[in-house]
Formats: C-alpha cells, sequence, structure tokens
C-alpha cells in the first residue's frame, strides 16, 4: 500500500499546469523529431532534447523527457505502419501486419489500435512498476547468459514458424539476416569479421541503414515500377474507419493482455529491451491465435501485441533502473544520463533517498502516454491523410529522408554507399519473392543470441547441460517448444480445412513486397484475391 | 488540411536539409589556421556512453562558469571504440576547430587492430585531464576479501574462477592477464556489451569479480550487495579507507602503471601551437573551476593537468606496456 501511496503522491506532484503543459511540449516535439528516420530512435531524441530539459527545474525536466520519449515511440510506430519506414528497432515486426493494414485502407485503425494497446499496456507496465519492482527486480538478476540464450533460440524458432508460405525462401532471407549481423568485430575476441579492414565496418551494419534500404527505399522503387501515377494507398471514407472498431478491440483483448506481461517481464532484464519483447509478443501472439494465417496479412493483433509489449517494456526497464540503478535499455540509460546531470544518482536506495523524484517521474511516464493518446487520436487522421499525397510528392521526400537518416546516425558518407547497397538487395528480394522481414528479425536477434550462448558455453566450459540445468532456462527452452509444436500443428490444421486453403494460397509471405494497386476500400474480406496467385 | 500538411511537410523536409546543410559546412568552413571559432568536440561513444557524457558535462561547467560563451557541438564518431575518431581527426590534418576526448582504450585499439587507419600517435595530443581509478570489486558473500586472496582461490581452481567485463581488448582484461602471467594464475574473462549485465552476473554468482571505475559499483556498494578487494592507486581511496592499493597488496603489474585508465583531449596532426595553446588555456581554465573539480571527484576521477613532453612519455609507457600483452593475446587466438 505504500507504493500506492507513494505513487499517489507522485501524481500529485506531477499534476501541475506548468508540468502537464510541458509533458505536452515533450509529446509533440517527441512525435515531430521521431517521424524523421535517423533521429528517430528514443535514445537519440533523448540525448538531443537532453540540454533543453536542463533549463526546467529537475522534476519538470524529467517529466518532460518522459513525454519526449513516449513521442518519439509513437512516432516510429507510425511510419512503420503508413509509409513502411521502421526508425526504430522495436517497430519493426509493425511492418508485418500494421503495414498490410494501411495497404487495405486501415491505417487508421491500425494506428488507433497501436496507441490504445500501448496506452493500456503501458498502464499495466506503470502499476506492475508499483507493486512488483522488487520481486521483479530478483528475477531479473536471475536472467543470466543461458536463460537470455534460450530466450534468444525461442525468439529465433519462431521467426521460422512465421516466415509463411515459403519456409526455404523464409529460411534464405533469416540466414541472410544472420550473416549481416555477424559483420564487426567479435565481442569475445576482439577479432575482425567480414569488415574487409573497413573501420566502418567495425561496429557492425547499422540497423536503420539496413531498414531504410531494404524497406523504404525498395519500396519505393517497387511502387514507382508497378503503380505509376496511382496514389500510393486508399484512405476510407468517413471518421468511422479511422479508428479501430468494436471488433477489433474484442478480438485484440488476448494480444493486448499478453503483450503487456511479455514486454514487462522481458523489458526488466538487463540488455534485452524493447525489440526483442515486441518479436516475442508479436509470434507469441500468432502461434496462439485461433487464425495464425492471417497474421502477415493485416491482422489487428499483430499491431496491438508487439505495440503493447514495446509500451509496457519501458515499465519493466525502469526495474532495474530504478531498484538496482542499472539501466535495462539505451533509453533508460539516457534517463540515468539525465537523473545524473540532475544530480541525482540511481541505485538501489533510490527510492528511499529520493521519493520526491522517482514517483512523480513514475507517475510522469503514465502521464506521457495519457498525453500521447490525447493528442495522437484526433491527430491520426492527419497522419493517414499523408498518405493522399501524390506519388511525386511523397516518394522523392521519402528518399530524401532515407538519405538524411541514413547520414545521420554516424555522420558518415558509408552509409549511404550501404544503404544503396541495402536498396539493391531489398529490391532484388522481392523480386525472388523473398520475404525481408526475417533477414530483419534475424539480424536484430542474431547478435543477442550469438553472445549469450557463447558466455554460457564460457561459463560452462563448452557444456551444453547449462542451458538445461537451470531452471529459468529449461523453462524458458520448452515453452519454446510448446509454442513451435502449436504453431506447425495450427498450420497443419488450417491448410486442412478447404475453405483457408484459398486464403493461405494468398498468403504470400511478401508481406511487404509487391504492391497491390487494386488495393480495396478498408475491407479486409475484399483482399484482391486472383486465381494466378495460387498454390502451383 | 491537405495544404497545411504540405507545408509541413516542407518545412520539416527543408529542417533537416538545413541542418544537415549546417553540419556539413560546419565541418567544412573550418579554416586550416587561425584561433578555433567553430568548434566541434569529437567523442568515441553514443548518446549517454563514457566520453559522451564526459565532453558534454565538461561544456556544461565551462558554460555555466562562463569559460565558453558560445556551444561546442558534440560530433559521436562511435566507430571501432576511438578507431573511427582517430581516423576521422587524421584525415582533417591542421583543422584548428576540432578535437576529441581521447581514453587510453583508443591505444589499444591501436595495437590490438593491424588495420588501423590511426593510432594516437598520429594525433597531436594537447592536455590529460584526469585519471581514472580503476577498483577491483566483488560480491560481497565471496569468500575472499583482498585481490590477492582472490589470486590464491584462483590458484586452487585453475581455470574456473570467472572476471567479467566488455572486450577482451580492454585494460581490465590486459592488466589481468599480466596479473595471471606473474602470479601464474589462470581465470576466465566473461565479456558483456554493457556494464549492467557485468554487474548482475556477479550478484547471481555467475562470475566473482570486475574491475572497473568506482561509479560502477558505488551504489551497490552502498547497499551491501557489492564489495572492492582492491584498488588500482597509489594511495587508498578516501571514501573506501579499508580497501587496499594493489600495490599494498604485493601484486606485480609488470610494466602497467597503477593508473589504467586516463581522459585526455586530443587534436588533429599538425595542428599549430598557437591553437594547441589555447585549448591548454581553455581546459586550464575549465579544470581549476570548482563544479569540474566535484564532477571528477564524484566519478572516481583523479584531476592531472598534463602537457607537452611529459604528456607524450605518458602516452608512449603506456603503449610500451600493453604492446608484448596485446601481440601475446593476437597470437594466442
Amino acid at each position: 500500500m505504500d507504493a500506492l501511496h507513494s505513487l499517489m503522491d507522485g501524481l500529485g506532484t506531477a499534476l501541475t499546469p506548468t508540468n502537464l503543459l510541458w509533458v505536452l511540449v515533450g509529446v509533440t516535439l517527441g512525435t515531430i523529431v521521431g517521424v524523421l528516420p535517423g533521429l528517430g530512435n528514443p535514445a537519440a531524441v533523448l540525448a538531443v532534447l537532453l540540454p533543453l530539459t536542463l533549463k526546467l527545474p529537475p522534476t519538470t525536466g524529467l517529466i518532460m523527457m518522459a513525454g519526449l520519449y513516449h513521442g518519439a515511440k509513437f512516432a516510429g510506430s507510425t511510419t512503420a505502419i503508413l509509409l513502411n519506414i521502421p526508425t526504430e528497432t522495436s517497430s519493426v515486426v509493425l511492418c508485418y501486419d500494421g503495414r498490410q493494414l494501411a495497404r487495405q485502407g486501415r491505417a487508421g485503425p491500425a494506428l488507433g489500435m497501436s496507441a490504445i494497446s500501448g496506452f493500456i499496456a503501458s498502464t499495466v507496465g506503470v502499476i506492475a512498476l508499483t507493486f512488483l519492482a522488487p520481486i521483479i527486480a530478483q528475477f531479473a538478476v536471475e536472467f543470466g547468459p543461458p536463460e537470455f540464450a534460450a530466450l534468444m533460440v525461442f525468439g529465433l524458432l519462431l521467426v521460422i514458424t512465421i516466415t509463411g508460405k515459403s519456409p526455404i525462401k523464409g529460411f534464405i532471407s533469416m540466414t541472410v539476416g544472420l550473416l549481416l549481423a555477424t559483420v564487426g568485430v567479435d565481442l569475445f575476441s576482439g577479432t575482425e569479421r567480414f569488415t574487409f579492414g573497413n573501420i566502418n565496418l567495425f561496429d557492425g551494419v547499422e540497423f536503420l541503414v539496413l531498414t531504410l534500404g531494404l524497406f523504404a527505399v525498395a519500396e519505393v522503387l517497387m511502387n514507382l515500377e508497378e503503380q505509376r501515377g496511382k496514389a500510393l494507398l486508399t484512405i476510407p471514407k468517413g471518421i468511422r474507419n479511422l479508428l479501430p472498431n468494436k471488433q477489433d478491440l474484442k478480438q485484440s483483448r488476448g494480444a493486448i493482455a499478453q503483450g503487456s506481461v511479455v514486454g514487462f517481464l522481458v523489458g526488466a532484464i538487463p540488455g534485452a529491451g524493447a525489440t526483442i519483447a515486441s518479436f516475442v509478443s508479436y509470434t507469441l501472439a500468432r502461434s496462439t491465435s485461433r487464425h495464425p494465417e492471417k497474421f502477415g496479412k493485416g491482422a489487428m493483433e499483430g499491431v496491438a501485441a508487439p505495440e503493447a509489449a514495446n509500451n509496457s517494456e519501458v515499465g519493466g526497464a525502469m526495474v532495474p533502473l530504478l531498484s538496482l540503478g542499472l539501466p535495462g535499455s539505451a533509453s533508460t540509460s539516457v534517463m540515468l544520463a539525465a537523473l545524473l546531470l540532475f544530480g541525482v544518482q540511481p541505485g538501489p536506495r533510490l527510492f528511499d533517498n529520493h521519493p520526491d523524484i522517482v514517483w512523480p517521474v513514475i507517475a510522469s511516464l503514465y502521464l506521457g502516454n495519457i498525453a500521447l493518446l490525447v493528442l495522437n487520436l484526433p491527430m491520426i487522421p492527419l497522419w493517414v491523410r499523408l498518405l493522399k499525397v501524390p506519388y511525386w510528392v511523397l516518394y522523392p521526400a521519402i528518399l530524401v529522408l532515407a538519405v538524411v537518416g541514413a547520414y545521420s546516425v554516424r555522420g558518415s558518407m558509408f552509409d549511404i554507399y550501404l544503404l544503396i547497397f541495402f536498396s539493391v538487395l531489398g529490391y532484388a528480394f522481392r523480386k525472388l519473392q523473398i520475404p525481408p522481414t526475417p533477414l530483419l528479425m534475424a539480424f536484430v536477434l542474431g547478435p543477442s543470441a550469438e553472445n549469450a550462448i557463447r558466455q554460457s558455453l564460457i561459463l560452462s566450459d563448452n557444456s551444453l547441460a547449462i542451458f538445461v540445468e537451470r531452471p529459468i532456462s529449461a523453462i524458458v527452452l520448452l515453452l519454446a517448444l510448446g509454442v513451435v509444436g502449436l504453431a506447425i500443428f495450427s498450420r497443419r490444421r488450417g491448410t486442412r480445412l478447404p475453405t483457408k486453403d484459398a486464403v493461405t494460397a494468398l498468403d504470400d509471405e511478401l508481406e511487404s513486397a509487391a504492391a497491390q494497386p487494386e488495393t480495396p476500400q478498408g475491407d479486409i474480406k475484399a483482399l484482391p484475391i486472383t486465381p494466378e496467385r495460387s498454390h502451383p | 488540411m491537405k495544404a497545411v500538411l504540405e507545408r509541413l511537410g516542407v518545412v520539416a523536409t527543408a529542417a533537416v536539409l538545413a541542418t544537415s546543410a549546417v553540419a556539413c559546412t560546419g565541418t567544412a568552413s573550418t579554416g586550416a589556421s587561425g584561433t578555433p571559432n567553430n568548434v566541434q568536440f569529437i567523442v568515441d561513444t553514443g548518446p549517454g556512453g563514457g566520453s559522451d557524457i564526459f565532453a558534454r558535462q565538461l561544456i556544461k561547467i565551462a558554460r555555466d562558469g562562463k569559460v565558453l560563451t558560445t556551444n561546442w557541438p558534440i560530433v559521436a564518431k562511435p566507430e571501432g571504440g576511438g578507431l573511427g575518431a582517430m581516423a576521422f581527426l587524421k584525415s582533417k590534418p591542421g583543422d584548428v576547430n576540432l578535437i576529441s576526448a581521447f581514453t587510453s582504450k583508443w591505444i589499444i585499439a591501436g595495437l590490438t587492430t593491424p588495420s588501423a587507419p590511426a593510432t594516437l600517435t598520429d594525433l597531436t595530443p594537447v592536455v590529460m585531464l584526469a585519471d581514472e581509478i580503476q577498483v577491483v570489486a566483488a560480491p560481497t558473500g565471496a569468500p575472499f576479501n583482498t585481490m590477492s586472496e582472490f589470486i590464491e582461490a584462483a590458484k586452487a581452481k585453475p581455470g574456473e574462477l570467472v572476471q567479467t567485463g566488455g572486450s577482451p581488448n580492454s585494460v581490465d582484461n590486459l592488466v589481468a592477464l599480466e596479473i595471471q602471467k606473474n602470479t601464474g594464475t589462470k581465470w576466465k574473462y566473461l565479456s558483456f556489451d554493457d556494464g549492467a549485465p557485468r554487474i548482475t552476473a556477479m550478484l547471481r554468482g555467475d562470475a566473482q569479480i570486475d574491475i572497473g571505475a568506482i561509479p560502477d559499483f558505488a551504489d551497490q556498494i552502498d547497499a551491501g550487495k557489492l564489495k572492492l578487494i582492491g584498488v588500482f592507486s597509489d594511495k587508498r581511496l578516501s571514501d573506501y579507507p579499508d580497501v587496499p592499493t594493489i600495490a599494498e597488496q604485493q601484486i606485480d603489474l609488470g610494466e602497467f602503471p597503477t593508473h589504467l585508465q586516463f581522459r585526455g583531449i586530443a587534436a588533429p596532426p599538425n595542428t599549430s601551437a598557437e591553437a594547441v595553446k589555447y585549448y591548454q588555456d581553455f581546459f586550464g581554465k575549465v579544470s581549476a573551476t570548482e563544479p569540474w573539480k566535484q564532477y571528477l571527484n564524484e566519478q572516481g576521477l583523479v584531476p592531472e593537468f598534463v602537457t607537452g613532453d611529459e604528456l607524450a612519455t605518458q602516452i608512449k609507457d603506456f603503449t610500451a606496456a600493453a604492446k608484448p600483452l596485446v601481440e601475446n593475446m593476437v597470437a594466442n587466438q
């Protein structure tokens, strides 16, 4: 009850008109800066705007930063859904279903679902942080390399299960992703791998550059080829189609609940972060869904689950920061830096020593989320109208943003050449009907998996038993087997039913490829089913 | 609505283009001589990283103390832990508007990478600002209370105890290798990308020791979860007077200096004496301010102000100590 009391006090402190104003300013600024690729990474946004907040009183400054953080995060989802440009790693997974929904004219509902599930999940996150922090902190400490390795194996297995119609093509894509992930200086030996002696490759391939090439530029190339002169997407008429309907909400309930829990738990593990949380949650939603065949073709749960995880992760990431003084992810390490600049030393005793700062921060994280919902739901129609911009304005704008974004990550021309290379790769993938998303997922999960497995083997002197000897690791591996088994089972069941066969035939895993120009007006049932595209 | 949006789009695009144009001209317009007037501060870490915070803090203190009236933008060149920053400086010889914060990591990066495009000796060292005292931490419940007791424990179980840290090319692993060589012991080194998993590895019992800076462990020590078992310094720490130094424990560090980590400022090759003087004056003024001394103390940094030949010798000595170890490590891979 103490915690609840403190939270209420915190809310009281945070809820001054001035602070509320700064939360709104933060959310707005965060959203504006966040839609620009390169600056879209919430950690970068926080770092860039850090000096601005230092002019304010500590509590107000931190509250504004919470707003910035939420704004930037939501902006990342917006660009992923609307333009297929995931500006941060945790919104990659939205390119599966969010983008498909947008193609079907349901960009508005997808954005609305993103905001609503994010809001619900961060409510869960804040509540869990308030009441469960000490218990979860213990769990976070126990989660070492073998446990992490098990989680990553889980993640990679799931990538295979969601590759769609042609597992071989999905596997090819994943392998290229793993290969790209090995580029750089190896953590354990200091040896260079696939760097060709070029220092620009020492730290590996920059995620954003890969994404911008593989998705944004390649997509522009495809669209230019296929639908010259047409609008990129169709916008549904009428306000009703701009927000999620009752059925969307009903069908996403389970996904939001699952995403909230997964996001919070994964977020609490130092070194895991929102990306892994969103991947795990998405694949879990798909594997446990009653109609997994809809995933990748515009399932509302495919937006709801990862977005929930993405947002409750914030609460989770605050657990090790506030109870152990250890940053859980990139964004919390910037928060940590901010606390330090304000002269507040985070650590195990932060709650005791600075309750006047900690609780308002937690409260303001929550307020940031509310502000986001209030500001952005009415903004959705405006965002969606972005798609109405004629192609001759939109495409050059995307190209300019992609180039500027790629350059701005490290201020390096080399990254622009890489961008061109990945654009060509992405174009080739689409032509060969190889899905690009498994590549990106493997690229993100690969290094974590490799590091965790090698750390475990160092600890165990190369004995694989370590993965099953430790209880948490054994449980996660069991879960992985279970979920993969379930996925295989449901896939079989799905293909046996004749009615669904027609749909599965369309299960063209090219989730973001080959634009379908004849997109109908916001109706899933009217998906363009053309006979020549069915199974051979 | 559409018009508004288009205008917004134009404004946003223009803003981006303008920003990038400024960023480009910022580098392009820097003159090759004269007094620095448009300084960019290069750091080798991304936002929130060690050098980034150090540089931001330094500029903040300089501005608060009116030593600096303009703002020096911080530019991250994080490639290859110092290599990218060194290569960038090397590519701008004589540019008076560039400075960079270097650490001992830069010397080692130059040694471990045969293809390194630049090393610290290619650049103009300006001033050494601080030594970062390194300490050895262990979980409170560990059966040893000093580094020498840890070494004894490692002797009893060769190759079983675990030291956690970052890259094997970091100075904490190199000095550990030197100690292992000189005491005939062997223990494992467990690498993690970030600092947080290193701490949890110790709290969990996966690792027994970690060598790092005081702020890395201070909170855990206050909370009674970690303890210090050795200090790499000439004298004991005022905050932890019970912790013996490595020298007191008679542990042989070979050619290594007692201070393993340092932070200084370097400029491109061929920087004019006039510009070097300008920067030395500037950093001298910042070093004299109270907030700066206080900041260094909080971070476990010992103020230094070494310039000229003495600085060059310091860099040369450290390189000489690290070189054989690095070569040995590379040969064993």
